[in-house]
């Protein structure tokens, strides 16, 4: 008897024809995720399987597993030849500590001359036999004895079936570029676009000496923890410093926060295309700030040409994206007090609804503004983000 | 490298790498262990407690913790409380105590705060009014660590005594032991904090002064070590080297050297910057110790930007918009708009007037250009 997980699809599952390109992909995210860890893969009916891992780090393969996109769930199972009039005795010894259990069968293998039903009922008396403490109850047993019998005379033996993210294989949905701001939200905004499969570059601006080291190494935190979900990736810090300056010498006060947005969605549109990326992902939320409105969204995107910009989180209150933050490890790093923006540069009364004609005007009076977005962007440092958590 | 910040910490004196090696390689035995070589080390521990008693004038004990934060916790939480009782602190003290404070008042007991002047100095006329019969413990720090403010703590002690005969008096010295002569015999206080890398000893211990027939509670249970008051096995090498390290810093502290360095860059300071408020007193205040703020000027940049030239200083705790940060600059009563702008310089024995020289000289150029940055505005 052999210890394996069953991981099964997602959403992958209903694909036509592209059907292999998906299944590969996700078996390529899987090894890449299991790399840490000396297991092998193996695929069999629409379903992968774990096996020959270190018993004593099968809860945190699952947890491994939980992570990577476009699994539907995951069991940890026992493998073995299928007999049923073997399968009782097999788990007998395995069984954990409870008074109640069912028996419930899958029967792919129709070579097998008994119903579901039949054989359930009789692995059933078997470990009734076995194991005299043990009585059966089909509508709320403590445990339920998941009987998997399989076209290739396989039979798994589960007890829980583990949800996972489902989604897609990160990599199917193109790349897109993640404005990730150190904040609670952009960071939950490459989750979920990642969660469509879509792999993730990142891009940062950093106004040193405004703002602090911390606040880059925050946010270098920050993918490291994302990257668990959406695999490794680049992340491009912009010295942001001058043009924040020059923002703050030749813009109204009001309009500062405008035009640096529109100013960073150019920079980013403008690396994004240099990296391949289809879309650009930001966290912004309707209304959850001045610079949040329809009229501030209005105007960052007339400073876009090319490319969409996902907004994954526009329809979510603030609770529901701590509360997704809170469940992807993310929040706790995402408060630290380490500010991405000086008060220096911060108005006291931004404008709400900015129009796009007087923030292009204000945008145009920055002297210089576009050898400054060129040095920018010429000055980029590249980080790799690699998940350091297993 | 210009290191202007020997409030939050010093470097360590070389020699005590040689310490570490003897108790942790050679003699490494456990000071508890009954054989000759552990009571060799115990012995030792021994001399190094006289040594820092007779230092800081001490009848009492010393028990040896972890950290400055550790002393101030025991002396909160292990200093006897009684029905109905009252602990009084000051309205500056770090958080090491203002933590432990709040603790108390959400356990029930009451807990008042003494107003201080701008300085970071009790005030005694507020502290007279909340102390009363009732009152059984008292902390007050030495030393402010945000403005050097130094209390006396000798004439707190008296009132503090006339009007509760039992009150435990404790005082946080981290920011002046090594910093200042210490009497404790003559300030009369029960318990007295000290932190070792304040005074170029090693991170990582602190030391709880306990007056001769003062008695507190463990607020960590073991082995019984340190009479019972502290169990955990002792840090053998840290505590020898504090007394090294204390009897060394007490030997090289010139206060008029200090004071001449202070003076020098607060005078300076004072020509190119309009509004600056100098939150030291220097006639009750630590020699080593200039704190002050700046209008509409966020600190934090101003230490990135002299960094970045190799000078190090310190904001002190204040600088933050964030409201945890704000009961400081608040307690000193400074104004909301120089909330951010605060900016601790603090230096030891190994400062040079060339450094304080070189100091003024960047701080200049740097606040100019931050100057230029803020006002610069052409709409």
């Amino acid at each position: 008897m052999e210890k394996v997980i069953i991981i099964r699809f997602g959403e992958i599952f209903l694909k036509g024809k592209n059907k292999k390109f998906f299944e590969n992909l996700l078996e390529k995210n899987i090894k890449n995720a299991l790399s840490i860890y000396d297991c092998v893969i193996e695929k069999s009916q629409n379903r992968f399987y774990a096996t020959n891992y270190d018993l004593e780090l099968e809860d945190s393969i699952i947890c491994t597993l939980q992570k990577v996109f476009g699994i539907h769930s995951v069991s940890p199972a026992f493998k073995f030849p299928t007999d049923i009039t073997k399968v009782a005795e097999l788990v007998a010894d395995e069984l954990p500590d409870v008074k109640t259990f069912r028996v419930s069968v899958k029967r792919a293998d129709k070579t097998i001359n008994l119903t579901s039903t039949e054989i359930a009922s009789q692995i059933g008396g078997d470990i009734l036999q076995l194991k005299g403490n043990l009585s059966v109850d089909l509508h709320n047993p403590e445990l339920n004895i998941n009987v998997d019998i399989r076209e290739n005379k396989t039979t798994y033996v589960f007890y829980q079936n583990i949800k996972c993210y489902e989604g897609m294989p990160v990599g199917s949905s193109g790349r897109g570029m993640l404005l990730l701001s150190g904040g609670i939200d952009s960071p939950v905004a490459g989750f979920r676009m990642a969660k469509r499969g879509m792999q993730i570059s990142a891009i940062h601006f950093h106004s040193y000496p405004f703002t602090s080291i911390q606040a880059k190494e925050k946010v270098i935190e920050l993918g490291q923890i994302i990257s668990s979900y959406c695999g490794h990736f680049p992340l491009f810090v912009v010295p942001f410093t001058k043009i924040q300056q020059a923002i703050h010498q030749y813009c109204r006060e009001d309009f500062m926060i405008t035009v640096m947005r529109m100013i960073m969605i150019e920079i980013s549109e403008k690396i994004a295309i240099s990296q391949n990326c289809g879309a650009l992902i930001t966290g912004e939320s309707l209304g959850q700030v001045a610079s949040q409105t329809l009229e501030s969204i209005t105007v960052t995107n007339s400073r876009v040409k090319n490319l969409p910009i996902l907004r994954p989180l526009i329809d979510m209150d603030k609770t529901e994206i701590i509360k997704i933050s809170k469940e992807i490890d993310t929040f706790a790093t995402s408060i630290l007090p380490y500010e991405d923006c000086c008060t220096i540069f911060l108005p006291k009364n931004p404008i709400i609804k900015p129009k796009v004609s007087i923030s292009e005007a204000e945008y145009n009076k920055i002297q210089g503004l576009q050898e400054l977005i060129e040095d920018a962007i010429k000055n980029v440092e590249i980080v790799k983000i690699k998940n350091k958590r297993k | 490298m210009i290191y202007l910040d020997t409030s939050a910490t010093t470097s360590m004196y070389p020699e005590i790498l040689y310490i570490i090696k003897q108790y942790s390689v050679d003699d490494y035995y456990n000071p508890s262990a009954l054989y000759t070589k552990a009571l060799n080390v115990a012995k030792d521990i021994k001399v190094a407690k006289r040594k820092i008693l007779d230092i800081l004038h001490g009848n009492g004990n010393i028990i040896f913790t972890a950290s400055g934060t550790e002393s101030d916790n025991m002396a909160m939480f292990g200093s006897k409380k009684f029905k109905n009782c009252k602990v009084l602190v000051s309205s500056v003290e770090h958080s090491a105590i203002y933590a432990c404070a709040k603790k108390l008042e959400a356990s029930g007991i009451q807990v008042e705060f003494v107003a201080c002047d701008a300085y970071g100095i009790v005030d005694i006329d507020d502290f007279k009014a909340k102390m009363s019969s009732n009152v059984a413990l008292v902390s007050i720090m030495h030393a402010c660590n945000e403005t050097g403010g130094v209390n006396d703590i000798e004439q707190l002690v008296k009132i503090a005594k006339s009007v509760s005969p039992k009150v435990v008096f404790h005082s946080d010295g981290v920011q002046a032991v090594g910093k200042m002569p210490i009497n404790l015999s003559k300030l009369g206080v029960d318990l007295y904090t000290f932190s070792a890398h304040k005074f170029h000893g090693m991170k990582g211990v602190g030391g709880l002064f306990v007056k001769k027939g003062v008695n507190i509670n463990p607020i960590i249970l073991g082995g019984g070590q340190e009479n019972g008051l502290r169990s955990a096995t002792e840090n053998v090498s840290g505590i020898i080297s504090t007394a090294v390290a204390l009897e060394k810093t007490c030997k090289l502290l010139d206060i008029e050297k200090n004071k001449k360095i202070i003076q020098f860059i607060a005078d300076n300071l004072a020509t190119f910057i309009p509004d600056l408020i100098v939150n030291t007193n220097f006639e009750c205040s630590l020699s080593n110790i200039l704190s002050f703020a700046l209008k509409n000027t966020r600190g934090e940049v101003l230490v990135h930007m002299l960094e970045d030239k190799g000078i190090i200083i310190g904001t002190g705790s204040a600088c933050s918009s964030s409201k945890a940060h704000s009961r400081i600059p608040t307690a000193l009563g400074i104004q909301r708009e120089y909330f951010d702008g605060m900016i601790r310089i603090s230096i030891d024995n190994c400062t040079t007037f060339e450094q304080a020289e070189i100091f003024v000289k960047e701080f200049k150029s740097c606040y100019e250009y931050l100057s230029s940055v803020i006002f610069n505005k052409c709409y």
